[in-house]
């Protein structure tokens, strides 16, 4: 039995939440990982996979950035029987909506219950944390973790109660009650109240934080809280099963009827040109990661769209790539596709030009947000290209599947 | 060797350009264990390319008290011996996490170069932009253009340039334990110095048995009467060892006072002379003053009758030439400041080495603050030198090794041996010493 | 309960950086410490610490302490971003609340008593 292909969208827009999507994948055994751009899915590279995960970030500029050809190929991949799983703003994304450009992706008949319009004005008035969303704004009551409860269109035998962390996710109802698979059913003792107790339970207690919308031949999975956050266990588990779940149908079909037409046969390098080449990502690896453990403290934020960004986020993509690199010098072979070596390189000693530059502009109280921007555009870039090399070396392009693992799902 | 230890020693050729990788055996850290056993036995593999051998302690950079040191193993184009010199402040410490627990530089570059040493990975970078530059500016220089103030330097400065005997190699921005003229020797390879900075991660073989012995040997340091006191800075090492009157000469520049990695006696004392000593914000200036850890020459500038706050100036000055304060203090035999730092290129004369002639005076030659129930020259010489042999082959700080008898030869094996579940004995210890001090 | 700083007692030794990124890491290291020793002012001789706590940073600076809500932009108009997702590279101080022999390690390896329990 081979595993699945998933796709990660780690283009404009996303923040660093897709880095736990891949942690996620790595630990759970599915190695088949695919890194999408915003042209990669305009490009309909898509249509290869078996899993597509939207994961947070700035949702207006996820859309943006995918446009309208990128929500008809989302829109198509799972009519044609794919899994698309979003998560907190990939949740928000497939939503019906008015708002441009969100109106290319109206997918899914399911309503925000934390928008501003649903609290009377006294109410709303309380709430400081809002993003504008058409002629209402959402709202966030709570942050950090809430306790949710699968229900009976999940397992009709036992329901699951774990938690996960909300960070700006949706508050969801759905026009079928059999779509839920788990409510928000109450709070803990580490949940950040941003509005006042009574409005938090009013828009989130008993209404749907993770749904299962049928679509065709496949299925939008929609997850108000980041059920992969790495630090919550039985959430992970949720959507390792759900993944297991969905493709092991898939798989029942026989593999996949399409083969990119443009997939680049991937090469393999050996010996000294392996070495030099982990030399130079670890050497420019290492030197953006001193300069961005030195911004770490600075007392500096760049607004970059809606988000704000703190100089640490760029040591989190560091990171992600660094502890890793230990296992992919182990290895005597690399697999890369035409092109990678020089995109890795190139972006990585970029970044370390970048980012020097960005620590000048600091101590010396020049703008630094122009700076900010291709830093982070550039990370994404390094990134995305750093785990096709390491995804596709450890596991020699082949799939492989967990063994150990035992679905828990049972999809209604 | 997989605790305790990067698993590393890079080899470096100046003269070729090329860097290599060895494996630190485990064999051979249960025949030398570690810091200058181990530099000591790479000086004698590559002597016949005079390297410089920077080494680490087996327990830098741990939770053992005052674990702060590195070393350098040099042999000293002054002395003509193989000498070692303790690389202190956080510099030594620095060495390790960057991912290399020894470092063998030989041969000779064509052109200028320092190493950039980050990560477990080794640059031979040019040096064209800071050769001719002061110590202060070179390591300014390299901190702005790597993008971080934590990047620790070992640099030279025009003295070692110019080969000067008295040139010194350099940390930071401030003067090191180095009397040997390990600038000249730099300097005739044509490197300006060493950069280190890494993010590395040491594993221990038994990390709570570690730290919970580490914790109670603190404890047991702790109670000693001159930390209770809160004795600190260099002025009170002095003051201990007869020269009392320092103490009230210096007060009125001193600033603060800081220690070493872990160390809980603070060896280094900043002197502002250019700002306000009692100013508690950040300096508006650039450069208020000057971090001083050699006390005999801050004592040495006064007896020659400079005041505090010409002292510090002319501590500030040798720091910046990158040449030795104590060679400078003693032999310039000059007594105004002007004269002082006018005379850096024209010294003569040697300074001594105690005993065999393997250790540096910087450090004093007894104990501190406690008597370690010693009594005669011999016997303490004796005992000093086993000590700073000790201190460098377990990478503690080598002053605070003088002060503290519970910082004991049977602790540091036991630490040792947790950290790294080798049983190492003291008679691997005793034949240690034995080699080193020959 | 929380750390209390003694800025003008600390000595920049670092021990409390490395116990805390011990506590994190099960390793030695500095990367995941909560408690940071400042030092990035040395010719000026200027250091202190910096403490991250669950939602402030804490710099104890020698003349003073300062608390700053992490997010929190200088400019007290602009609102901190509620989805911003953590970064999960240094977490907020837990008093080491699982390491019952010790308490909090930054207080019990301060080789200086600079740092104590409130």
């Amino acid at each position: 039995m081979k595993g699945p292909k998933i796709g990660l969208y780690a283009g404009s827009g996303t923040s660093h939440s897709w880095l736990w999507f891949v942690d996620l994948f790595e630990k759970a055994g599915f190695y088949d990982l695919v890194f999408l751009d915003e042209f990669s899915v305009q490009n309909n590279d898509i249509k290869v996979l078996d899993v597509l995960v939207v994961s947070g970030g700035d949702t207006f500029a996820v859309a943006k950035s995918l446009g309208k050809e990128g929500g008809q190929n989302i829109k198509s991949f799972v009519e044609q029987g794919g899994t698309y799983i979003g998560s907190c703003a990939g949740a928000y994304l497939p939503m019906n909506s008015s708002k441009k450009p969100l109106d290319w992706f109206n997918f899914v008949d399911v309503k925000i219950t934390n928008l501003s319009k649903t609290l009377p004005l006294a109410e709303i008035t309380t709430c400081k944390f809002c993003t504008s969303y058409g002629c209402d704004f959402v709202f966030h009551p709570v942050r950090e973790a809430v306790a949710l409860k699968t229900t009976s269109f999940f397992d009709k035998k036992t329901p699951v109660v774990f938690t996960a962390p909300l960070y700006g996710g949706p508050g969801m109802k759905a026009c079928d009650p059999s779509w839920v698979l788990a409510v928000y059913e109450g709070f803990t003792r580490k949940t950040s109240f941003l509005t006042s107790r009574k409005i938090a339970e009013k828009t989130l207690i008993k209404k749907a934080a993770v749904i299962r919308v049928p679509y065709k031949k496949g299925q939008f999975y929609l997850l108000g809280p980041h059920l992969e956050h790495p630090k919550f266990k039985e959430a992970n588990q949720f959507i390792i099963d759900a993944v297991i779940s969905e493709t092991g149908m898939v798989q029942n079909r026989g593999s996949s009827k399409y083969r990119l037409k443009s997939a680049p046969l991937k090469e393999k390098i050996t010996g000294k040109q392996a070495k030099e080449l982990l030399l130079s990502i670890r050497r420019e690896l290492s030197n953006s990661r001193i300069v961005a453990a030195s911004l770490e403290f600075l007392p500096i934020q760049w607004l970059i769209g809606q988000k704000v960004y703190e100089p640490q986020k760029m040591r989190v993509y560091l990171e992600s790539m660094w502890k890793r690199m230990k296992a992919l010098e182990k290895n005597k072979v690399l697999i890369l596709e035409p092109g990678l070596y020089s995109r890795i390189t190139s972006a990585a000693c970029q970044i370390t030009l970048e980012l020097r530059r960005i620590k000048q502009q600091i101590d010396e109280n020049l703008d630094s947000l122009e700076t900010a921007v291709k830093i982070f555009d550039l990370l994404h870039v390094l990134s995305s290209s750093f785990f096709d090399l390491y995804f596709a070396t450890l596991f020699n392009g082949s799939q492989q599947y967990h063994e150990g693992i035992k679905s828990k799902v049972k999809i209604k | 060797m997989e605790y305790l230890s990067t698993d590393k020693i890079l080899v470096i050729d100046l003269s070729t350009a090329q860097i290599e990788e060895d494996e630190l055996s485990e064999s051979l850290v249960e025949e030398k264990i570690g810091g200058i056993g181990i530099t000591n036995y790479l000086y004698d593999k590559y002597k016949q390319d005079d390297p410089i051998v920077i080494g680490t302690g087996l327990l830098s950079g741990t939770t053992y008290p005052a674990s702060a040191s590195g070393q350098i193993t040099a042999k000293s184009p002054v002395t003509g011996k193989v000498c070692h010199c303790p690389v202190i402040y956080k510099t030594g410490v620095e060495i390790k996490y960057s991912g290399f627990d020894y470092i063998v530089v030989k041969g000779q570059s064509q052109s200028p170069v320092y190493l950039w040493v980050h990560d477990g990975v080794a640059d031979i970078s040019d040096a064209a932009d800071i050769w001719g530059k002061d110590v202060w500016e070179s390591t300014d220089a390299l901190r702005r253009f790597v993008g971080d103030d934590l990047l620790q330097t070992m640099m030279i400065g025009p003295a070692g340039e110019k080969r000067s005997d008295y040139a010194q190699v350099c940390y930071n921005h401030w003067s090191s334990p180095d009397r040997f003229g390990f600038g000249k020797l730099f300097g005739s390879k044509n490197l300006k110095g060493f950069a280190f900075r890494g993010m590395g991660l040491i594993e221990i073989a038994e990390p709570e048995d570690f730290v919970e012995r580490s914790l109670e040997i603190l404890k047991e340091v702790k109670e000693n009467d001159f930390l209770e006191e809160n004795k600190k800075g260099i002025a009170q090492i002095l003051s201990a060892l007869g020269e009392e009157d320092v103490e009230a000469w210096i007060a009125p520049i001193i600033h603060r006072h800081s220690a070493d990695y872990f160390t809980p006696y603070a060896t280094n004392t900043a002197l502002f002379i250019d700002e306000d000593p009692g100013l508690l914000e950040e300096s508006q200036k650039d450069e208020p003053g000057v971090l001083v850890s050699d006390i005999y020459a801050l004592s040495g500038f006064k007896k020659i009758g400079l005041s505090a706050v010409d002292t510090g100036r002319a501590l500030k000055a040798c720091a910046k030439y990158g040449i030795d304060p104590f060679a400078v203090a003693q032999l310039c035999c000059k007594t105004s400041l002007e004269d002082i730092t006018g005379c850096f290129d024209s010294l003569d004369g040697s300074i001594d080495i105690p005993g065999r002639g393997l250790f540096t005076p910087w450090c004093p030659t007894g104990p501190i603050f406690n008597d370690f129930d010693l009594s005669g020259e011999d016997e303490i010489l004796s005992w000093w030198e086993r000590r700073q042999a000790v201190s460098m082959i377990f990478g503690i700080q080598p002053i605070f090794c003088l002060m503290c008898p519970e910082l004991t030869e049977e602790n540091m094996l036991e630490l040792a041996s947790i950290g790294t579940d080798l049983d190492l004995t003291q008679d691997t210890l005793d034949a240690v010493i034995d080699d080193i001090l020959g | 309960m929380g750390i209390k700083i003694n800025a003008l007692k600390c000595t920049n030794c670092m021990a409390c950086e490395m116990v805390c990124s011990y506590h994190r890491d099960d390793g030695f290291a500095f990367l995941s410490a909560c408690i940071v020793s400042y030092r990035a002012k040395e010719k000026k001789d200027y250091f202190g610490m910096l403490l991250k706590e669950e939602d402030v940073l804490i710099v104890a600076r020698p003349e003073g302490l300062e608390i700053n809500k992490i997010g929190e932009e200088a400019d007290p108009d602009k609102k901190a971003d509620a989805s911003a997702k953590p970064m999960l590279l240094r977490e907020g101080c837990d008093l080491c609340e699982d390491m019952d022999d010790y308490g909090p390690m930054c207080v019990a390896f301060c080789p200086v008593d600079a740092i104590t329990v409130d």
